[in-house]
Protein backbone atom coordinates (compact mmCIF):
# COMPACT_ATOMS: atom_id res chain seq x y z
CA UNK A 1 0.00 0.00 0.00
CA UNK A 2 1.57 3.18 -0.87
CA UNK A 3 1.83 6.53 1.75
CA UNK A 4 -1.03 7.52 -0.72
CA UNK A 5 -3.25 5.09 -0.19
CA UNK A 6 -3.22 4.68 3.28
CA UNK A 7 -3.73 8.53 3.66
CA UNK A 8 -7.32 8.28 1.69
CA UNK A 9 -8.00 5.67 3.90
CA UNK A 10 -7.76 7.33 7.14
CA UNK A 11 -9.54 10.42 5.22
CA UNK A 12 -12.45 8.21 4.54
CA UNK A 13 -12.34 6.15 7.84
CA UNK A 14 -12.29 9.98 9.91
CA UNK A 15 -14.68 11.24 7.80
CA UNK A 16 -17.40 8.35 7.98
CA UNK A 17 -17.18 8.21 11.81
CA UNK A 18 -17.46 12.30 12.09
CA UNK A 19 -20.43 12.04 9.89
CA UNK A 20 -22.17 9.16 11.99
CA UNK A 21 -21.53 11.40 15.03
CA UNK A 22 -23.34 14.42 13.49
CA UNK A 23 -25.85 12.21 12.21
CA UNK A 24 -26.79 11.21 15.79
CA UNK A 25 -26.87 14.32 17.44
CA UNK A 26 -28.18 16.08 14.47
CA UNK A 27 -31.64 16.62 16.69
CA UNK A 28 -29.84 18.12 19.39
CA UNK A 29 -27.56 20.36 17.43
CA UNK A 30 -30.75 21.50 15.58
CA UNK A 31 -32.55 22.39 18.86
CA UNK A 32 -30.02 23.81 20.31
CA UNK A 33 -29.59 26.45 17.00
CA UNK A 34 -33.57 27.22 16.91
CA UNK A 35 -34.15 27.41 20.18
CA UNK A 36 -36.07 30.46 20.25
CA UNK A 37 -35.94 31.82 24.05
CA UNK A 38 -36.95 35.73 22.82
CA UNK A 39 -37.07 36.78 26.60
CA UNK A 40 -37.52 40.89 26.90
CA UNK A 41 -34.95 43.01 29.41
CA UNK A 42 -37.44 44.85 31.83
CA UNK A 43 -36.40 47.38 34.62
CA UNK A 44 -36.11 45.79 38.08
CA UNK A 45 -39.71 47.65 39.62
CA UNK A 46 -41.17 46.18 36.53
CA UNK A 47 -39.65 42.79 37.01
CA UNK A 48 -40.69 42.45 40.72
CA UNK A 49 -44.18 43.45 39.81
CA UNK A 50 -44.75 40.52 37.39
CA UNK A 51 -42.84 38.31 40.03
CA UNK A 52 -45.17 39.56 42.58
CA UNK A 53 -48.20 39.38 40.61
CA UNK A 54 -47.37 35.62 39.57
CA UNK A 55 -46.49 34.75 43.53
CA UNK A 56 -49.95 36.15 44.45
CA UNK A 57 -51.06 33.87 41.48
CA UNK A 58 -49.40 30.56 43.13
CA UNK A 59 -50.81 31.45 46.18
CA UNK A 60 -54.52 31.43 44.91
CA UNK A 61 -53.85 28.11 43.55
CA UNK A 62 -52.27 26.57 46.15
CA UNK A 63 -55.19 27.38 48.43
CA UNK A 64 -58.25 26.19 46.14
CA UNK A 65 -55.62 22.67 45.65
CA UNK A 66 -55.13 22.11 49.39
CA UNK A 67 -58.89 22.50 49.60
CA UNK A 68 -59.05 19.12 47.80
CA UNK A 69 -57.17 16.89 51.12
CA UNK A 70 -59.46 15.20 52.59
CA UNK A 71 -59.87 16.88 56.61
CA UNK A 72 -61.30 13.51 57.77
CA UNK A 73 -58.51 10.72 58.36
CA UNK A 74 -58.58 9.00 54.82
CA UNK A 75 -57.42 5.15 53.95
CA UNK A 76 -55.03 4.43 50.28
CA UNK A 77 -55.34 0.83 49.52
CA UNK A 78 -52.68 -0.41 47.24
CA UNK A 79 -53.88 -3.33 45.52
CA UNK A 80 -50.69 -4.55 43.30
CA UNK A 81 -48.68 -4.01 46.12
CA UNK A 82 -51.26 -5.24 48.48
CA UNK A 83 -50.40 -2.58 51.24
CA UNK A 84 -52.39 0.28 52.87
CA UNK A 85 -51.73 4.18 54.02
CA UNK A 86 -54.14 5.63 56.64
CA UNK A 87 -53.62 9.49 56.72
CA UNK A 88 -54.42 12.20 59.03
CA UNK A 89 -55.01 15.13 57.04
CA UNK A 90 -51.29 15.14 54.99
CA UNK A 91 -49.79 13.29 57.25
CA UNK A 92 -49.33 9.61 57.06
CA UNK A 93 -49.98 7.57 60.24
CA UNK A 94 -49.74 3.97 59.26
CA UNK A 95 -48.49 1.75 56.41
CA UNK A 96 -48.71 -1.68 56.04
CA UNK A 97 -49.60 -4.86 54.40
CA UNK A 98 -53.10 -6.24 53.70
CA UNK A 99 -54.69 -8.34 51.16
CA UNK A 100 -56.87 -7.33 47.96
CA UNK A 101 -58.48 -9.27 45.21
CA UNK A 102 -57.12 -12.42 43.80
CA UNK A 103 -58.01 -11.28 39.87
CA UNK A 104 -59.35 -15.22 39.57
CA UNK A 105 -61.81 -15.27 37.41
CA UNK A 106 -64.07 -18.62 38.35
CA UNK A 107 -66.23 -19.82 35.45
CA UNK A 108 -69.05 -22.16 36.61
CA UNK A 109 -69.99 -23.93 33.14
CA UNK A 110 -70.90 -21.25 30.70
CA UNK A 111 -73.15 -19.50 32.10
CA UNK A 112 -72.10 -17.75 35.45
CA UNK A 113 -68.63 -16.30 36.21
CA UNK A 114 -67.33 -14.23 38.88
CA UNK A 115 -63.87 -11.83 38.92
CA UNK A 116 -62.38 -11.71 42.36
CA UNK A 117 -60.99 -7.92 41.94
CA UNK A 118 -60.85 -5.16 44.46
CA UNK A 119 -62.86 -2.51 42.63
CA UNK A 120 -60.42 1.00 41.77
CA UNK A 121 -61.06 4.54 42.44
CA UNK A 122 -62.95 6.64 45.50
CA UNK A 123 -64.94 5.24 47.66
CA UNK A 124 -66.74 6.02 51.05
CA UNK A 125 -67.02 4.37 54.53
CA UNK A 126 -70.95 3.84 54.38
CA UNK A 127 -71.51 1.41 57.26
CA UNK A 128 -68.91 0.17 60.23
CA UNK A 129 -69.88 -3.24 62.43
CA UNK A 130 -68.57 -4.65 65.50
CA UNK A 131 -68.33 -8.11 65.44
CA UNK A 132 -69.40 -8.81 61.39
CA UNK A 133 -71.28 -12.24 60.65
CA UNK A 134 -70.40 -12.97 56.97
CA UNK A 135 -73.48 -14.02 54.92
CA UNK A 136 -71.71 -16.02 52.43
CA UNK A 137 -72.76 -15.34 48.70
CA UNK A 138 -73.13 -17.62 46.02
CA UNK A 139 -69.94 -18.29 44.25
CA UNK A 140 -68.73 -18.69 47.98
CA UNK A 141 -70.25 -22.45 47.55
CA UNK A 142 -69.61 -22.45 43.89
CA UNK A 143 -65.99 -22.08 44.34
CA UNK A 144 -65.85 -25.04 47.06
CA UNK A 145 -67.89 -27.42 44.69
CA UNK A 146 -71.02 -27.20 46.96
CA UNK A 147 -74.79 -26.69 45.80
CA UNK A 148 -75.83 -23.34 46.39
CA UNK A 149 -78.31 -23.33 49.20
CA UNK A 150 -81.45 -20.52 49.31
CA UNK A 151 -81.25 -16.84 50.09
CA UNK A 152 -81.15 -17.34 53.75
CA UNK A 153 -80.08 -20.66 54.13
CA UNK A 154 -78.23 -21.21 57.93
CA UNK A 155 -75.40 -22.48 56.25
CA UNK A 156 -74.78 -19.15 54.90
CA UNK A 157 -73.99 -17.58 57.12
CA UNK A 158 -70.38 -18.19 58.93
CA UNK A 159 -69.39 -16.03 62.99
CA UNK A 160 -65.88 -15.12 63.68
CA UNK A 161 -64.63 -15.40 59.82
CA UNK A 162 -63.84 -11.76 59.03
CA UNK A 163 -62.39 -10.66 62.25
CA UNK A 164 -63.52 -8.01 64.86
CA UNK A 165 -64.80 -5.04 62.73
CA UNK A 166 -66.06 -4.79 59.20
CA UNK A 167 -66.21 -0.98 57.50
CA UNK A 168 -68.30 -1.56 54.29
CA UNK A 169 -67.48 0.78 51.28
CA UNK A 170 -70.69 -0.43 49.17
CA UNK A 171 -71.54 -3.30 46.67
CA UNK A 172 -70.84 -6.14 48.79
CA UNK A 173 -67.17 -4.88 49.45
CA UNK A 174 -65.37 -4.64 52.70
CA UNK A 175 -62.86 -4.04 54.80
CA UNK A 176 -62.00 -6.58 57.59
CA UNK A 177 -60.37 -9.17 59.26
CA UNK A 178 -59.01 -12.75 58.39
CA UNK A 179 -58.56 -15.93 59.79
CA UNK A 180 -55.53 -16.37 57.41
CA UNK A 181 -53.32 -14.22 58.79
CA UNK A 182 -50.09 -15.80 57.19
CA UNK A 183 -51.87 -14.74 53.22
CA UNK A 184 -51.42 -11.27 54.45
CA UNK A 185 -49.64 -9.21 51.63
CA UNK A 186 -50.94 -11.79 49.03
CA UNK A 187 -53.78 -10.97 46.55
CA UNK A 188 -55.93 -13.92 47.68
CA UNK A 189 -59.09 -12.15 48.62
CA UNK A 190 -62.48 -12.27 46.71
CA UNK A 191 -62.57 -8.28 46.34
CA UNK A 192 -62.45 -7.28 49.96
CA UNK A 193 -59.29 -5.90 51.72
CA UNK A 194 -58.07 -7.53 54.43
CA UNK A 195 -56.15 -6.12 57.41
CA UNK A 196 -54.77 -8.31 59.92
CA UNK A 197 -56.69 -7.49 63.83
CA UNK A 198 -54.49 -4.60 65.10
CA UNK A 199 -54.23 -3.22 62.19
CA UNK A 200 -58.15 -3.38 61.55
CA UNK A 201 -59.06 -2.01 65.04
CA UNK A 202 -57.13 1.32 64.12
CA UNK A 203 -58.50 1.49 60.94
CA UNK A 204 -61.93 1.07 62.24
CA UNK A 205 -61.43 3.38 65.22
CA UNK A 206 -59.54 6.01 63.17
CA UNK A 207 -62.15 6.09 59.95
CA UNK A 208 -65.27 7.74 60.99
CA UNK A 209 -68.63 6.64 58.66
CA UNK A 210 -68.14 8.92 55.14
CA UNK A 211 -64.43 8.56 55.23
CA UNK A 212 -62.57 8.47 52.05
CA UNK A 213 -61.40 4.87 50.90
CA UNK A 214 -59.21 5.20 47.90
CA UNK A 215 -57.74 2.36 45.84
CA UNK A 216 -55.65 2.00 43.11
CA UNK B 1 -3.54 -8.68 -20.17
CA UNK B 2 -3.68 -5.66 -18.85
CA UNK B 3 -5.26 -3.82 -21.56
CA UNK B 4 -8.54 -6.32 -20.82
CA UNK B 5 -8.74 -5.51 -16.71
CA UNK B 6 -8.18 -1.61 -17.59
CA UNK B 7 -12.18 -1.66 -18.60
CA UNK B 8 -13.07 -4.14 -15.78
CA UNK B 9 -11.29 -1.60 -12.98
CA UNK B 10 -12.93 1.53 -14.40
CA UNK B 11 -16.76 -0.17 -14.49
CA UNK B 12 -16.09 -1.25 -10.70
CA UNK B 13 -14.92 2.55 -9.59
CA UNK B 14 -17.96 3.96 -11.52
CA UNK B 15 -20.11 1.59 -9.43
CA UNK B 16 -18.49 1.94 -6.22
CA UNK B 17 -18.90 5.84 -7.20
CA UNK B 18 -22.43 5.09 -7.80
CA UNK B 19 -23.23 3.82 -4.58
CA UNK B 20 -20.98 5.80 -2.01
CA UNK B 21 -23.15 8.25 -4.28
CA UNK B 22 -25.98 7.32 -3.52
CA UNK B 23 -25.14 6.16 0.60
CA UNK B 24 -24.34 10.02 0.47
CA UNK B 25 -27.57 11.02 -0.97
CA UNK B 26 -29.54 9.23 1.36
CA UNK B 27 -27.55 10.33 4.65
CA UNK B 28 -27.73 13.66 3.18
CA UNK B 29 -32.24 12.66 3.26
CA UNK B 30 -32.07 11.45 6.61
CA UNK B 31 -29.61 14.40 8.10
CA UNK B 32 -32.58 17.09 6.61
CA UNK B 33 -35.49 14.99 7.77
CA UNK B 34 -34.23 14.69 11.50
CA UNK B 35 -33.10 18.25 11.24
CA UNK B 36 -36.67 19.49 10.35
CA UNK B 37 -38.31 17.25 12.58
CA UNK B 38 -37.75 19.20 15.76
CA UNK B 39 -37.99 22.38 13.96
CA UNK B 40 -41.22 21.43 12.56
CA UNK B 41 -42.90 20.39 16.01
CA UNK B 42 -41.81 23.88 17.99
CA UNK B 43 -43.50 25.40 15.00
CA UNK B 44 -46.26 23.67 15.08
CA UNK B 45 -46.34 24.23 19.00
CA UNK B 46 -45.78 27.49 18.40
CA UNK B 47 -48.91 28.19 15.83
CA UNK B 48 -50.95 26.44 17.66
CA UNK B 49 -50.14 28.69 21.21
CA UNK B 50 -50.35 31.95 18.91
CA UNK B 51 -53.19 31.16 16.48
CA UNK B 52 -55.85 29.57 19.59
CA UNK B 53 -54.42 32.13 22.16
CA UNK B 54 -53.91 29.22 24.60
CA UNK B 55 -52.31 29.50 27.44
CA UNK B 56 -48.82 30.78 27.28
CA UNK B 57 -48.99 33.62 24.67
CA UNK B 58 -49.71 36.13 26.41
CA UNK B 59 -46.75 35.49 28.86
CA UNK B 60 -43.78 37.53 29.55
CA UNK B 61 -40.52 36.15 29.01
CA UNK B 62 -38.24 37.96 31.28
CA UNK B 63 -34.41 37.45 30.69
CA UNK B 64 -32.21 35.99 33.59
CA UNK B 65 -35.02 35.98 36.66
CA UNK B 66 -35.43 32.16 37.71
CA UNK B 67 -37.63 33.25 39.98
CA UNK B 68 -40.42 34.55 37.75
CA UNK B 69 -39.48 31.64 35.18
CA UNK B 70 -40.05 28.89 38.25
CA UNK B 71 -43.50 30.86 39.81
CA UNK B 72 -44.83 30.53 35.88
CA UNK B 73 -44.18 26.27 35.80
CA UNK B 74 -45.89 26.46 39.20
CA UNK B 75 -48.97 27.81 38.36
CA UNK B 76 -48.87 26.16 34.86
CA UNK B 77 -48.99 22.45 37.55
CA UNK B 78 -51.13 24.47 40.22
CA UNK B 79 -53.53 24.54 36.72
CA UNK B 80 -53.55 21.42 35.10
CA UNK B 81 -54.25 19.83 38.88
CA UNK B 82 -56.92 22.07 39.06
CA UNK B 83 -58.79 20.93 35.95
CA UNK B 84 -58.47 17.41 37.16
CA UNK B 85 -60.10 17.90 40.35
CA UNK B 86 -63.45 16.92 39.48
CA UNK B 87 -62.49 14.33 36.19
CA UNK B 88 -63.17 11.38 38.79
CA UNK B 89 -60.65 9.16 36.93
CA UNK B 90 -56.52 8.10 37.89
CA UNK B 91 -53.93 10.30 36.55
CA UNK B 92 -50.41 10.67 36.43
CA UNK B 93 -48.38 13.67 37.75
CA UNK B 94 -45.03 13.57 36.45
CA UNK B 95 -43.03 16.11 38.55
CA UNK B 96 -39.11 16.44 38.03
CA UNK B 97 -37.95 18.84 40.36
CA UNK B 98 -39.17 16.45 43.20
CA UNK B 99 -37.78 12.86 41.06
CA UNK B 100 -41.45 11.83 41.73
CA UNK B 101 -44.38 10.04 39.63
CA UNK B 102 -47.53 10.34 41.55
CA UNK B 103 -50.87 9.00 41.18
CA UNK B 104 -53.64 11.61 41.64
CA UNK B 105 -57.47 10.65 42.11
CA UNK B 106 -59.97 13.93 42.26
CA UNK B 107 -57.42 16.05 42.66
CA UNK B 108 -55.82 13.95 45.90
CA UNK B 109 -52.12 13.07 45.75
CA UNK B 110 -52.42 9.18 46.33
CA UNK B 111 -49.40 7.69 46.02
CA UNK B 112 -46.35 8.89 45.36
CA UNK B 113 -43.04 6.85 43.35
CA UNK B 114 -39.46 8.08 43.78
CA UNK B 115 -37.89 8.53 40.06
CA UNK B 116 -34.87 6.51 40.21
CA UNK B 117 -33.60 7.99 37.04
CA UNK B 118 -34.61 10.42 34.55
CA UNK B 119 -33.77 11.43 31.17
CA UNK B 120 -35.77 14.44 29.41
CA UNK B 121 -35.85 15.42 25.40
CA UNK B 122 -33.48 18.29 24.52
CA UNK B 123 -36.30 19.70 23.14
CA UNK B 124 -38.16 20.04 25.58
CA UNK B 125 -35.33 20.82 28.17
CA UNK B 126 -35.17 23.67 25.82
CA UNK B 127 -38.63 24.78 25.85
CA UNK B 128 -39.27 28.56 25.43
CA UNK B 129 -41.23 29.83 29.03
CA UNK B 130 -44.46 30.71 26.94
CA UNK B 131 -44.55 27.33 24.73
CA UNK B 132 -43.63 25.26 28.09
CA UNK B 133 -46.94 27.17 29.70
CA UNK B 134 -48.73 26.48 26.51
CA UNK B 135 -47.98 22.96 26.69
CA UNK B 136 -48.29 21.78 30.61
CA UNK B 137 -51.02 23.97 32.22
CA UNK B 138 -53.54 21.55 30.92
CA UNK B 139 -52.79 17.73 31.30
CA UNK B 140 -51.63 16.06 28.31
CA UNK B 141 -54.57 13.29 26.87
CA UNK B 142 -52.61 9.53 26.37
CA UNK B 143 -53.62 8.56 22.86
CA UNK B 144 -51.54 5.26 23.05
CA UNK B 145 -50.35 3.12 25.12
CA UNK B 146 -47.88 -0.55 25.11
CA UNK B 147 -46.51 -2.25 27.75
CA UNK B 148 -44.75 -5.64 28.72
CA UNK B 149 -47.24 -5.99 31.39
CA UNK B 150 -50.91 -7.00 31.57
CA UNK B 151 -53.67 -4.21 33.11
CA UNK B 152 -55.04 -6.94 34.84
CA UNK B 153 -53.58 -10.35 35.83
CA UNK B 154 -56.84 -12.44 35.34
CA UNK B 155 -56.40 -16.32 36.26
CA UNK B 156 -59.41 -18.08 34.62
CA UNK B 157 -60.65 -21.02 37.05
CA UNK B 158 -63.39 -23.39 36.37
CA UNK B 159 -65.70 -24.16 39.42
CA UNK B 160 -64.98 -27.84 41.19
CA UNK B 161 -67.81 -30.22 40.57
CA UNK B 162 -67.71 -31.34 43.94
CA UNK B 163 -65.48 -31.00 47.32
CA UNK B 164 -62.92 -33.73 46.31
CA UNK B 165 -62.43 -31.46 42.88
CA UNK B 166 -61.84 -28.40 45.14
CA UNK B 167 -58.98 -30.10 47.06
CA UNK B 168 -57.67 -31.56 43.46
CA UNK B 169 -57.80 -28.13 41.54
CA UNK B 170 -56.33 -25.86 44.60
CA UNK B 171 -54.36 -23.23 43.56
CA UNK B 172 -51.43 -21.36 45.48
CA UNK B 173 -51.76 -17.79 45.86
CA UNK B 174 -50.49 -15.25 43.63
CA UNK B 175 -47.20 -14.00 44.87
CA UNK B 176 -45.65 -10.25 44.59
CA UNK B 177 -42.82 -11.97 42.08
CA UNK B 178 -44.13 -9.62 39.21
CA UNK B 179 -42.81 -9.52 35.53
CA UNK B 180 -40.53 -7.35 33.63
CA UNK B 181 -42.24 -4.03 33.38
CA UNK B 182 -42.11 -1.32 30.51
CA UNK B 183 -44.41 1.31 29.27
CA UNK B 184 -44.93 3.40 26.83
CA UNK B 185 -47.52 6.16 26.61
CA UNK B 186 -47.94 8.72 23.74
CA UNK B 187 -49.38 11.97 24.46
CA UNK B 188 -51.52 13.87 21.90
CA UNK B 189 -49.02 16.25 21.54
CA UNK B 190 -46.54 13.75 20.39
CA UNK B 191 -44.65 13.08 23.91
CA UNK B 192 -43.30 10.00 24.53
CA UNK B 193 -43.35 8.64 28.08
CA UNK B 194 -41.18 5.96 28.50
CA UNK B 195 -41.73 4.30 32.14
CA UNK B 196 -39.38 1.27 32.82
CA UNK B 197 -38.41 -0.71 35.89
CA UNK B 198 -34.93 0.43 37.44
CA UNK B 199 -33.82 -2.74 38.20
CA UNK B 200 -32.05 -4.68 34.82
CA UNK B 201 -29.54 -7.14 36.83
CA UNK B 202 -31.67 -10.15 35.23
CA UNK B 203 -30.83 -11.15 32.18
CA UNK B 204 -35.03 -11.99 31.15
CA UNK B 205 -35.10 -7.69 32.39
CA UNK B 206 -33.20 -7.07 29.26
CA UNK B 207 -34.58 -8.97 26.82
CA UNK B 208 -37.58 -7.79 27.55
CA UNK B 209 -36.29 -4.28 27.86
CA UNK B 210 -34.57 -4.52 24.00
CA UNK B 211 -37.38 -5.93 22.40
CA UNK B 212 -39.60 -3.98 23.86
CA UNK B 213 -37.29 -0.52 22.58
CA UNK B 214 -36.84 -2.55 19.19
CA UNK B 215 -40.44 -2.41 18.65
CA UNK B 216 -40.67 1.89 18.71
CA UNK B 217 -37.18 1.95 17.62
CA UNK B 218 -38.67 -0.06 14.18
CA UNK B 219 -42.00 2.11 14.12
CA UNK B 220 -39.39 5.36 14.10
CA UNK B 221 -37.38 4.22 11.29
CA UNK B 222 -40.15 3.04 9.50
CA UNK B 223 -41.66 6.29 9.70
CA UNK B 224 -38.51 7.99 8.78
CA UNK B 225 -38.45 5.97 5.77
CA UNK B 226 -41.71 6.48 4.80
CA UNK B 227 -41.25 10.59 4.89
CA UNK B 228 -38.27 10.24 2.64
CA UNK B 229 -40.14 7.75 0.12
CA UNK B 230 -43.34 9.89 0.66
CA UNK B 231 -41.72 13.46 0.63
CA UNK B 232 -43.59 13.86 3.65
CA UNK B 233 -42.57 15.60 6.95
CA UNK B 234 -40.89 13.28 9.91
CA UNK B 235 -43.12 13.88 12.94
CA UNK B 236 -40.92 14.54 15.67
CA UNK B 237 -41.30 12.94 18.89
CA UNK B 238 -39.78 14.15 21.91
CA UNK B 239 -39.50 11.61 24.83
CA UNK B 240 -39.02 11.45 29.08
CA UNK B 241 -37.31 7.98 30.17
CA UNK B 242 -38.29 7.69 33.74
CA UNK B 243 -36.99 4.54 35.51
CA UNK B 244 -38.92 3.52 38.42
CA UNK B 245 -38.82 0.58 40.55
CA UNK B 246 -40.72 -2.60 39.16
CA UNK B 247 -43.71 -2.87 41.35
CA UNK B 248 -44.38 0.33 41.45
CA UNK B 249 -44.81 0.68 37.55
CA UNK B 250 -46.83 -2.56 37.87
CA UNK B 251 -48.82 -0.58 40.42
CA UNK B 252 -48.60 2.71 37.98
CA UNK B 253 -49.84 0.68 35.18
CA UNK B 254 -52.31 -1.00 36.85
CA UNK B 255 -54.27 1.91 38.46
CA UNK B 256 -54.34 4.30 35.40
CA UNK B 257 -57.72 3.70 33.15
CA UNK B 258 -57.11 3.47 29.35
CA UNK B 259 -57.47 6.92 28.52
CA UNK B 260 -55.44 8.38 31.18
CA UNK B 261 -54.37 12.29 31.56
CA UNK B 262 -50.66 13.12 32.46
CA UNK B 263 -49.40 16.40 34.29
CA UNK B 264 -45.98 17.20 33.72
CA UNK B 265 -43.97 19.88 35.75
CA UNK B 266 -40.08 20.44 35.27
CA UNK B 267 -37.48 23.00 35.32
Amino acid sequence: MTKNTITKSITIAISSIALVVVLINIQPIAIAVVKNNTKVKLSSEEEEAFVAKAGKELMVLDKKLAANIPQKNYIVINSTANEFYLYKGANLIKKDICSTGSYIKLKQGEGKKWIFKTPKGEFKILNKTVNPVWKKPDWAFVEEGLKVPSANHSSRFEYGVLGDYSLSIGDGYLLHGTLYQRFLGLPVTHGCIRLNDENLELVYKSLPIGSKVYIF
Amino acid sequence: MEDLAKPKLSKIKIILYFSVSLVALVLILVAIKLVNAPIAKLNEWEIKMVNEHTAGATIVQIANNAVYDSLQRNIALRKALLTLVKKDSMVLVVNLPDSSLNLVLNGVFIHHVKIDEYEIDPMLKDLSLALYVNQFSTPLTITSTSATIVKEPIIEKEAPKSPADLLASLTTPDTLIFKPAYLKMTAENGINFFIEQTEDSLKEDRRVRASFNTVHKSERRRALFNAIINVEAYDYQPSLLLKVTKIELTAIYRALPKETKVVVYYR
